[in-house]
């Protein structure tokens, strides 16, 4: 469910390294400069938590590099503060055993430590959308309000849709919330049940009784609760395979 | 599991024997007493009257003839001690018919006496006198035949004729006349025996098993008070046994007063005691010393005859001493001790005896209330100290166990997959940079995990080897974190034990939490050998310290680190370390004192 249409395709990309060991975040920094080139415009490196929070509350990022196990501290606190934003996350951990949580929270890869220098290039890969993510997991969004982040099951979401910089989320019970992550990013992360059925939609396949086409090469899909959604001609074909295939 | 169990260790867990069997003891005696109480009765008839007393000597009061309506009677009876001298009890007895021969029996009364009957002298006991010297004192169990030819239809008199210069009681008493036939008498005897060996034997089980509880069961001194609590019961009993088996002088009554008087107070004084401890109650010396003068006034008053027994202020001083036990055990409630509940109940069974001594009942007359109360509350609390030794063996094999997995903890924290992952990864970062330090690491790992492995399984560690291995950690973490640490031992001290990794995990825990990625940080650790103790302590800088702690800190989570700490000190001094941790003048300082063993 790969699109190529992506916006880490720019050349200035931004990568932040959360990682407590220097000589570690040294090797990551290489591989990266190595793999990324000329695409690259800042690489920086943070050994703390509380530096990591203090940069992502000032800078833009496209990806981040996250160590788990940060001085003892609990990865997964720092984890759902990254998935609420409008970037990637990738872990690089030794706590191999909390991969499948870790992709729950829609991180993009988990590569293992000691690195694996090709390992790291396939998360790269991955990024750019060049590579197909297989069983993607993600099974909670985190949901920023006030300030706080609210985690929200993917099984409760109906559809999505873009509104500008943001998504709005809008939930089986008719109920919405928005999010920082852009359609391109969930559309990678999302499990394979959700379905980008045009360039501001990404709906749950699930909650789909049909689709017509309205006439003039306009098409929409109705959802269960009665909604109705546009439908790219582009994608009626893949959908009527989607949806035949179960 | 087992195998890492110390000796010493599993010497205690031979106590749930022990306790089971003092508890099933208990139960099995408690069953017996009750059987034999259920076909005992009161042990022989006693001659209530209420008989006539007059202070004084007549040749005339013999006579059944005499007039002895203006005498005052005595009920019960409880004959009064004082004026000292010649002193006279007679009762008109009536027999529906000819009653043949039967034993007239008398017990406590003091000091010598004669038995007449219709005017006849019947038997002396002792020699009644009008003196000191001239009085010989009789025993204390007077009994003979009374020929079937004066127990014949109708109206007889039974007349006392007694001196008491060797009067030892404190008070008035009661004593015990009886007439019956032989078969009645031998019966009512061969059931008071029974009571009497049954209550001894309880007491004495008791007695005995709170000292070997005390002394095989980690010296609890609430095991000694309540074989206290029990001693002045058994003595009682065990003086009774030897009253019957041997013929002891009539003067010994006045001991018996002595015994019942420190049977109460001596009672309630450990049981008081017993609470004191058992709840580990606050400002305890003042709680002893409380009781220790109620005690006292309650001794010195009733020995000087300034209250006597069953005086209203007898009775103040009783519920003065009872309220404060019920105080103590009202605290037990409240601080939620074990079993205070139960304690509660039983004592208030047996406080129950009280307001029946007070309606005017004698000490032997409500004996059977009396004894299952006390029995009753006995066995509770008997019940309620093994089951707090139950508790103290659960929690010192949940210690054990708790050791055993922070033990597996540490040491899978130390050689775990995610910090061999992170070491090698820090490893083949060195190695693509710098082979030299690369060879250095790879030194500094296998020092730490050789020495981890050598001392991981011991109790007791030399300081100097524990040191050992914190430079080899500080060295390791120094490569992976890309800072230099240091650690100053000043004065130098290597010999004291300790258990093993303590202070490595204290430094574990210091470069987490008070240093950041290539911040260089420094450690100081200290041992001072004082008078009756050890103290060490460990210090750290660090740019991460919370300048707003204290010394002591308190509100710190405490994460595995210190559990294991505090698991390994308790399970190798078990009740005599202490650990406080805070910030000292910009540093965090971890101080733990061990006390010497009998200090």
């Amino acid at each position: 469910m790969g699109s190529g249409d992506h916006d880490t395709k720019k050349r200035d990309m931004k990568i932040l390294i959360v990682e407590d060991e220097p000589p570690i975040a040294v090797d990551i920094e290489e591989y990266a400069i190595g793999f990324f080139g000329d695409n690259l415009e800042k690489i920086t490196s943070v050994y703390t938590f509380e530096e990591a929070g203090s940069f992502l509350a000032r800078d833009c990022i496209d990806l981040c590099l996250l160590d788990l196990n940060l001085s003892g501290k609990n990865g997964f606190d720092i984890l759902k503060e990254c998935v609420s934003h409008d970037f990637h996350t990738v872990v690089v951990s030794a706590y191999t055993e909390r991969a499948i949580e870790a992709f729950k929270y829609g991180i993009l890869d988990f590569v293992p430590k000691p690195i694996d220098e090709k390992r790291l290039e396939l998360a790269f890969e991955r990024f750019l959308g060049r590579l197909k993510i297989e069983g993607k997991g993600t099974a909670y969004l985190v949901v920023r309000k006030k300030n706080e982040n609210f985690l929200l099951s993917v099984d409760q979401v109906c559809y999505f849709k873009a509104d500008g910089y943001l998504v709005e989320i809008h939930r089986i019970d008719g109920s919405s919330d928005l999010i920082e992550k852009s359609l391109n990013k969930l559309e990678q992360i999302l499990p394979e049940h959700f379905f980008r059925v045009h360039r501001s939609y990404i709906v749950d396949t699930g909650f789909i009784t049909s689709y017509r086409h309205k006439g003039g090469g306009i098409y929409e899909i109705k959802l269960k609760n009665g909604t109705l959604i546009p439908l790219s001609n582009t994608k009626v074909k893949i959908l009527r395979q989607f949806i035949s295939e179960g | 599991m087992w195998l890492y169990l110390k000796p010493t260790l599993r010497v205690k867990n031979r106590e749930p024997v022990k306790a089971a069997a003092a508890y099933f003891s208990m139960i099995l005696l408690l069953i017996g007493f009750t059987a034999a109480k259920a076909h005992g009765g009161t042990q022989f008839e006693r001659i209530l009257g209420p008989w006539k007393f007059y202070p004084a000597d007549h040749p005339d009061f013999k006579d059944p003839g005499y007039d002895d309506s203006k005498w005052s009677e005595v009920p019960d009876p409880r004959i009064p001690r004082n004026p000292i001298g010649v002193k006279w009890l007679r009762l008109s007895i009536p027999f529906q018919s000819d009653t043949g021969p039967l034993i007239f029996s008398l017990v406590d009364l003091q000091s010598a006496y004669e038995v007449w009957w219709d005017g006849h002298l019947l038997a002396r006991n002792g020699k009644v006198g009008v003196d000191r010297v001239s009085e010989v004192p009789g025993t204390i169990h007077f009994s003979f035949l009374v020929d079937g030819s004066y127990t014949t239809k109708g109206m007889h008199l039974l007349g006392i004729r007694y001196s008491n210069f060797h009067d030892f009681s404190i008070d008035d008493y009661s004593i015990y006349p009886s007439l019956a036939d032989q078969l009645s008498l031998g019966d009512g005897l061969h059931r008071f025996f029974i009571r009497l060996i049954l209550n001894f034997g309880i007491c004495l089980s008791a007695f005995l098993i709170g000292i070997a509880l005390f002394t095989g069961g980690g010296m609890f001194k609430s095991y000694i008070y309540f074989s206290l609590i029990v001693l002045p019961s058994w003595l009682v009993f065990g003086f009774f046994g030897l009253m019957y088996a041997i013929n002891l002088p009539s003067w010994f009554a006045g001991v018996k007063q002595l015994l019942y008087f420190f049977i109460y107070n001596g009672t309630y004084f450990f049981i008081g005691m017993f609470f004191i401890i058992y709840f580990r109650v606050p400002r305890r010396y003042f709680y002893f010393s409380l009781m220790i003068l109620l005690l006292l006034t309650n001794i010195v008053t009733r020995w000087n005859g300034i209250i006597s027994l069953y005086s209203w202020q007898y009775y103040v001083i009783q519920i003065m001493i009872h309220l404060l036990n019920l105080g103590l055990l009202v605290y037990g409630i409240f601080r939620k001790r074990p079993g205070s509940w139960i304690f509660l109940t039983a004592y208030l069974v047996f406080f129950l005896t009280l307001p029946l001594e007070i309606s005017g009942l004698t000490f032997m007359k409500h004996v059977l209330i009396y004894d299952i109360a006390f029995f009753l509350f006995i066995f509770i609390l008997f019940f309620t100290v093994t089951a707090q030794l139950r508790i103290q063996i659960r929690k010192q094999h949940n210690l054990e166990v708790r050791t055993m997995r922070l033990e597996s903890e540490i040491l899978k924290k130390a050689i775990q997959p995610h910090f061999l992952m992170n070491t090698l990864a820090s490893l083949q970062s060195w190695s693509r940079r710098d082979p030299e330090k690369t060879a250095l690491m790879i030194q500094a790992i296998a020092g730490e995990y050789r020495m981890i492995n050598e001392i991981v399984s011991e109790t007791l560690i030399p300081i100097g080897e524990e040191l050992k291995l914190c430079r080899h950690h500080l060295e390791l973490m120094g490569y992976r974190r890309d800072a230099k640490y240091e650690l100053i031992c000043d004065p130098p001290c290597d010999t004291e034990m300790i258990p093993p990794l303590i202070f490595h995990t204290l430094i574990e825990n210091g470069l987490t939490h008070a240093m950041v990625p290539k911040e260089n940080g420094t450690f100081w650790f200290s041992c001072f050998r004082e008078p009756g103790k050890t103290r060490c302590s460990l210090k750290n800088n660090g740019s991460l310290l919370d300048t707003n702690l204290t010394y002591p800190a308190h509100a710190i989570k405490e994460g595995t680190g210190f559990k294991y700490i505090k698991a390994r000190l308790e399970e190798a001094f078990p009740g005599r370390w202490n650990l406080h941790y805070g910030l000292k003048e910009g540093k965090w300082e971890v101080e733990i004192m061990i006390q010497k063993k009998g200090t």
